[in-house]
């Protein structure tokens, strides 16, 4: 399961989320792990932070998700299942045609700004060597708790309770470089993989694979 | 954004004293054409004095251009004609998209051996093959095993396709699509495969891989993916393809080389640059091209083999094609530098082009973007037919399959046709208002039997408690709502249209099995 949609299910951000089109700059490049729970799910999570690229992992379910930014409300994504060799790539026009497009301030901070100023600001501590703030409040009928690391622009902890879920986010390494062992991909092993474009859905029906991801379309992890 | 009159004055009935209501002024009616009364029989008039001066042209001919618009099926028609019309201002509805004036009609039933409902491989294999075949399958014989991978025996069922045929002709040759060249529809014209995904090397190891494990191990010839069987075709269709334009270029690229517009690889494990294969083996003259630029600087008359490839996968739909970050022609323009470049042979052309976009729009549940795509390829449509003479060149414009997508309600005429459904007032003089459905909300004229504008077929599905009147449905992006929910619309089974005009296309009548449509571009050649 894609932890991004894990947490807009929490938050209940959908629309919040399609409204924010906005192309702004993008914090200090950096890598993060979390140790994320949900519901039935307990698993490490992963962040790679660039300028034009944003990659998120999920160990539990051996799901990278890709995106770019190609140019002002231009963005790529590839979803890789690496354990069963593909890619699924959505154009800038197939993300468009499909009302995919980021928030890019959420999809590098985890937190998008919007949701921020929408909380409490409380106490203020250190952590893992910088200024953390944090934050509380209830947004949609959910209770959200948050320490949020000023400087890198990430959750150090976050916890969301309400609507019978109770979601959990807590960093446990932030890097300016990523370590080789984490499950980053590179253009080398994606070369591997077999890629799917996604306007090829249609044509595919037949194709195991892809009937698989259909099933699933309607569900919002999917992409 | 039309010539047409909403009046909203209120309706005056006056009652006599005897109770009986009477008309005491007639309001005018809020929605009204532009025709007089007498307009409709002149029209009606015109046309039977057109038709009549109709002559059967039953000379060779020297071309034929073969227009596909993926998935475009009837009500596609329909609406584009619509919303062309109202983009010009005009009501829509009395439009024309450039071949509805072509004097040739027909029905053309789209099964194939067996599906009730195509795909495009066996639909475009019966166009230009002559032969209804089995779905994924491109130009082989309805008798071939699915997955088979045997070079030798795929050698066995493979159809000629008029392309190759022309090219035995020593006519010249040329594929244009806005989807990947190696995608079904373009690729039947060159290429012959049971499987419609083995697009490059590295496919085979992704689809029927077992089969393919299977070849291997027995060591069998395999057969060749379908970018390497573009540049590898026989001698004569290497002479003759001059020009082969539209998207894809990761399927010609190895896995060791970066796109130059977007950096990412390659998709051949063999190690193989067949666009730097295409420049080796073309002669002096041959070129690739990949962005508008390089695309603008090329000489029809200067160039003997062109190969364009300008997106990794898909050329953008027309609807987004200005934000290509590399810049990309229209299919206007690759159809017009196609003609120009084939038209140097005395002994004419055969010219495929393919509207690959609409068919991905509509998958998406997208109408807007799917009937752009569809304006495009009527202008491009009306390029070929304004840089050919009509005596000696056939054009013939089809579907290869239909989708799920109507035009429902009684929307007046006028009617934004990506708008909500408002019917003719109850009262002359009354403006119209939107219609409701049992549910007691508005709905949109067009919409989908199935696909991700059904809840649950995507996250941005909207439901029918949403009101639509405080949403934008004429917009890009707007998703149609639809039936049944899937996360890719489908193709639908219903008979395409057929509008030929040329040398024999009097033989485009009627009901026709799609098969036919290859007999009479044959006929036309005089094969």
């Amino acid at each position: 399961m894609n932890a991004k949609y894990v947490l807009l299910l929490a938050l209940g951000m959908g629309a919040m989320l399609s409204q924010a089109h906005e192309t702004p700059a993008t914090p200090k490049a950096l890598a993060a792990r979390y140790t994320l729970n949900s519901h039935k799910l307990k698993t490490d999570w992963y962040l790679w932070r660039d300028t034009d690229r944003i990659e998120t992992a999920t160990l539990a379910s051996g799901q990278n998700v890709i995106w770019e930014r190609q140019g002002p409300h231009s963005f790529r994504q590839r979803v890789v299942f690496a354990d069963e060799g593909r890619i699924v790539d959505y154009s800038p026009g197939e993300i468009r045609t499909r009302h995919a497009e980021p928030d890019w301030s959420q999809l590098g901070s985890v937190i998008s700004p919007k949701l921020l100023g929408a909380l409490r600001r409380g106490a203020s501590r250190l952590q893992f060597g910088q200024q953390s703030t944090h934050y509380s409040g209830h947004v949609q009928g959910q209770e959200i708790a948050l320490w949020w690391l000023n400087d890198s622009q990430l959750p150090a902890q976050l916890a969301i309770r309400g609507r019978g879920r109770a979601f959990t986010l807590r960093l446990r390494e932030i890097h300016a470089v990523s370590p080789v062992a984490w499950p980053r991909t590179s253009e080398e092993k994606l070369a591997d993989y077999t890629l799917i474009d996604a306007a090829d859905f249609g044509d595919m029906e037949s194709d195991p694979f892809v009937a698989r991801l259909l099933a699933r379309e309607g569900h919002p992890h999917a992409h | 954004m039309n010539e047409f009159t909403c009046m909203t004055t209120a309706v005056a009935f006056a009652l006599t004293l005897g109770g009986t209501p009477t008309i005491a002024s007639a309001a005018e009616p809020a929605v009204k054409g532009p025709e007089s009364v007498e307009d409709w029989y002149m029209q009606g008039q015109r046309f039977i004095r057109q038709s009549e001066r109709q002559e059967v042209n039953n000379r060779r001919a020297r071309n034929v251009i073969l227009f596909v618009g993926d998935g475009m099926g009837i009500s596609t028609l329909t609406a584009a004609r619509i919303l062309e019309g109202q983009l010009n201002g005009k009501s829509g509805e009395e439009n024309r998209l450039s071949f509805e004036s072509f004097p040739n009609l027909a029905l053309a039933k789209t099964y194939s051996w067996d599906q009730q409902t195509s795909d495009s491989a066996p639909t475009m294999t019966a166009i230009i093959t002559g032969y209804k075949a089995r779905e994924g399958m491109l130009s082989v014989d309805h008798l071939t095993a699915r997955g088979e991978c045997d070079a030798t025996v795929i050698a066995q069922h493979t159809l000629p396709t008029l392309l190759e045929q022309a090219a035995l002709a020593g006519k010249s040759t040329g594929v244009v699509s806005t989807a990947r060249l190696t995608h079904a529809t373009p690729a039947a014209t060159y290429a012959h495969t049971p499987v419609r995904d083995w697009e490059s090397d590295s496919d085979l190891n992704a689809f029927f891989a077992a089969r393919v494990a299977t070849c291997r191990a027995n060591g069998v010839t395999l057969v060749k993916d379908i970018a390497r069987q573009l540049i590898e075709v026989s001698p004569a269709v290497k002479a003759s393809l001059k020009v082969a334009m539209g998207g894809g270029r990761s399927y010609f690229l190895p896995k060791t080389a970066n796109d130059p517009e977007y950096g990412a690889r390659g998709r051949r494990s063999d190690g193989r640059d067949l666009t730097a294969e295409w420049l080796a083996t073309r002669g002096a003259n041959a070129a690739y091209v990949w962005n508008r630029e390089s695309f603008a600087a090329i000489d029809p008359a200067q160039t003997d083999y062109l190969l364009g490839l300008f997106e990794n996968s898909h050329m953008q739909y027309e609807a987004d094609r200005a934000s290509d970050k590399a810049g990309e022609p229209s299919l206007t323009e690759m159809t017009e530098k196609a003609i120009r470049m084939l038209d140097r042979n005395r002994q004419g052309y055969f010219l495929h082009v393919e509207g690959g976009r609409i068919d991905h729009a509509h998958h998406a549940g997208n109408a807007r973007r799917a009937l752009i795509d569809t304006i495009e390829l009527a202008r491009a449509v009306r390029k070929a037919y304004e840089m050919t003479d009509p005596q000696e060149t056939l054009i013939v414009v089809t579907a290869d399959h239909s989708h799920t997508f109507t035009i429902a309600g009684y929307p007046h005429r006028g009617n934004d046709i990506l708008g909500l459904v408002a019917s003719v007032p109850a009262n002359d003089g009354e403006a119209p208002t939107k219609d409701k459905a049992a549910d007691g909300q508005p709905y949109t004229t067009l919409g989908y039997q199935n696909g991700p504008g059904a809840v649950g077929g995507s996250p941005k599905a909207i439901s029918r408690s949403t009101n639509l009147s405080s949403i934008d449905t004429t917009a890009l992006d707007f998703l149609q709502q639809a039936a049944v929910p899937l996360g890719s619309e489908t193709h639908a089974g219903e008979d395409v249209a057929t509008y030929a005009s040329g040398p024999k296309s009097h033989l485009v009548r009627g009901s026709m099995e799609q098969h036919w449509i290859y007999h009479v571009m044959k006929e036309a050649f005089g094969f």
